[in-house]
C-alpha cells in the first residue's frame, strides 16, 4: 500500500494537505483534505483520485495559487511488486 | 504482469480477437461478454472494473505500439530520448526493486520504464500504454490531466497514430 501526502504552503505559511493511499497506481481512492481547505477551489478538491491525476492537480494548483507543492510518500504498489 | 491484464488476456483468448486480424462486432461483444464474467481475482485483490477499464486501453496501447508503423516506434522513441536525457536509470519506487527506469516529469513514474533488453536506447514502451490510458478517465479527471503542459505535450505525441 501506497499512501502519499501532497503539501501546499502559500507564502502567508498557511498549508494545504491531501492525502491518499493506493494499492494500485490505477486505482481511484478517497482523497482526504486537511488544513486551509477553502484556499482550494472546490472544483479541484478532487473526493477521489489515482495517484497520477492527484498528483497532477496538486502541482498545478501550487503554480497556479503561487504556493510550494511538497510531495512524500510511503510504501509501495503490492499489487504490482516483482 | 499485472493480474487484472491476466484477466483480460484470458478475455480476449476466450472471446476469439487476434492480434493482427481485424475484429468483428462478434468478437467485441464476445470480450464485453467476458469482462462481465464474475472471476476469483475481482473478489481476492479487489480488482475493480475501473482498473480493468485502464488495463484494456493501457494493453491496447502495447498493441497498437508493438504492431504499429516504425514511423510511430521511432517518434516516441525519440520523445523518450529527448525527455530523459542525461538522466540515469534508477529503481522506479514505489514498484518493486525489479522496476526500472527514468524518472523524468511523467504524470506517473510508470510511464518511464525500461527493460534490460532494450540495451543503451529504451523505445519508451510505456508511454503509449500510460497515456493512452488515460482517455479511459472521467471527462473531468480528464480535463485536470489535459491542463497540465508536461502531460499535454507527451499525450499528443501518443495520440498522433490516431491523426
Amino acid at each position: 500500500m501506497l499512501t502519499t501526502v501532497h503539501t501546499l504552503t502559500f507564502p502567508d505559511g498557511e498549508s494545504v494537505q491531501a492525502r491518499a493511499s493506493f494499492e494500485s497506481p490505477q486505482d481511484r481512492v478517497p482523497v482526504s483534505w486537511s488544513g486551509s481547505v477553502e484556499r482550494v477551489p472546490t472544483t479541484s478538491r478532487l473526493a477521489s483520485a489515482d495517484v497520477g491525476l492527484l498528483r497532477v492537480v496538486l502541482k498545478r494548483l501550487g503554480l497556479t495559487l503561487g504556493a510550494e507543492w511538497n510531495e512524500v510518500s510511503e510504501g509501495s504498489f503490492d499489487f504490482w511488486a516483482e | 504482469m499485472d493480474r487484472s491484464a491476466r484477466l483480460l488476456n484470458k478475455a480476449l483468448a476466450d472471446s476469439g480477437i487476434t492480434p493482427g486480424k481485424a475484429v468483428t462486432w462478434r468478437e467485441m461483444d464476445a470480450l464485453k461478454q467476458a469482462l462481465r464474467k464474475p472471476n476469483p481475482v475481482k473478489a481476492t485483490e479487489a480488482v475493480t472494473r475501473v482498473r480493468i477499464r485502464r488495463t484494456f486501453y493501457h494493453e491496447a496501447a502495447h498493441w497498437v505500439h508493438r504492431e504499429g508503423p516504425k514511423w510511430y516506434q521511432e517518434l516516441i522513441r525519440a520523445h523518450f530520448e529527448a525527455r530523459t536525457q542525461g538522466e540515469a536509470v534508477v529503481h522506479l519506487a514505489p514498484y518493486g526493486p525489479g522496476t526500472r527506469g527514468k524518472k523524468d516529469r511523467w504524470y506517473e513514474i510508470y510511464a518511464g520504464r525500461t527493460y534490460d533488453w532494450e540495451r543503451s536506447r529504451p523505445d519508451g514502451v510505456e508511454l503509449p500504454s500510460r497515456y493512452f490510458e488515460l482517455l479511459s478517465l472521467p471527462s473531468p479527471d480528464l480535463a485536470h490531466t489535459w491542463n497540465d503542459p508536461d502531460v499535454r505535450e507527451t499525450l499528443l505525441i501518443v495520440l498522433r497514430i490516431l491523426f
